[in-house]
């Protein structure tokens, strides 16, 4: 992620300022990583999948790889709460989970699209057990 | 408010673009049942989008609708109003907040405050 900064001078970070000036604690630092939303939408060609990873990988989203599967993660495993209720995310992810299952891979998709689009419902699937202890 | 009704009851402000809700219906397959995220993600968020750079008395009613299911006592309304239409619209790439704060509700603009902790955006004042 470009822009943010820690606190230097040989003391020890506590926290990371973003680009924007909004602090994220240093100690979720490892979190902070590179979005893959840019390259999906790149990556593929109907227009509702695109929707679909339009709607889960927000522009300026740096948790994981920027996408709602991650952030499920990062919540689960730091007790931290991207939107203000613990399960916002959680739902989210259910309901596209299941649109991007009984609606879009049932559309005629290219071999490459149908392939991310698996890949995708992949990481939510497993990012929803874990939330679940199911895993 | 019902959670299952939210994207009827937020369509029904509206009369005079059914023909754009129902386009976008059959354009995106998404139904009823797939939930309000996917509805409100898929179809209320790019009409939310479309009508802030048209027409601000109908962006003002949206947002009204948006602050009442933020207050919600329900939280499964509030979380559809959080993480599927104020996350997409302060993220969004056009504009993002500068768009739209002033038609925010005082509780939806705190949604905002709290969800721009994990975004790199612009415009949001603490």
């Amino acid at each position: 992620m470009g822009g943010g900064y820690h606190g230097g001078f040989g003391r020890k970070t506590d926290f990371y300022v973003g680009e924007n000036g909004q602090v994220l604690p240093g100690k979720y630092k490892k979190w902070i990583g590179v979005s893959r939303r840019e390259h999906l939408l790149r990556s593929i060609k109907n227009a509702n999948l695109m929707k679909a990873i339009d709607a889960l990988y927000r522009p300026g989203s740096f948790i994981g790889d920027g996408g709602t599967a991650s952030v499920l993660k990062f919540e689960k495993r730091t007790g931290e709460h991207v939107s203000r209720n613990p399960e916002g995310h959680y739902i989210k992810a259910q309901e596209m989970t299941r649109f991007l299952k009984n609606k879009v891979l049932k559309e005629n998709l290219s071999n490459k699209d149908r392939k991310m689009a698996n890949k995708v419902i992949r990481q939510l699937q497993y990012a929803l057990l874990e939330w679940e202890d199911r895993i | 408010m019902i959670y299952k009704e939210l994207y009827d009851e937020f369509i029904t402000l509206f009369p005079e673009d059914k023909d754009y809700f129902r386009s976008k219906e059959e354009e995106t397959g998404a139904e009823r049942e797939d939930g309000m995220h996917v509805m409100f993600g898929l179809i209320i968020c790019p009409y939310i989008l479309k009508i802030v750079t048209e027409d601000s008395q109908k962006t003002q009613k949206a947002f009204d609708f948006i602050e009442k299911m933020v207050t919600d006592q329900d939280s499964m309304v509030g979380n559809v109003a959080e993480v599927s239409v104020l996350e997409n619209i302060m993220t969004d790439e056009n504009g993002g907040m500068k768009k739209f704060e002033r038609f925010l509700g005082k509780e939806s603009m705190n949604a905002v405050k709290h969800l721009s902790h994990y975004f790199m955006i612009d415009g949001i004042n603490e």
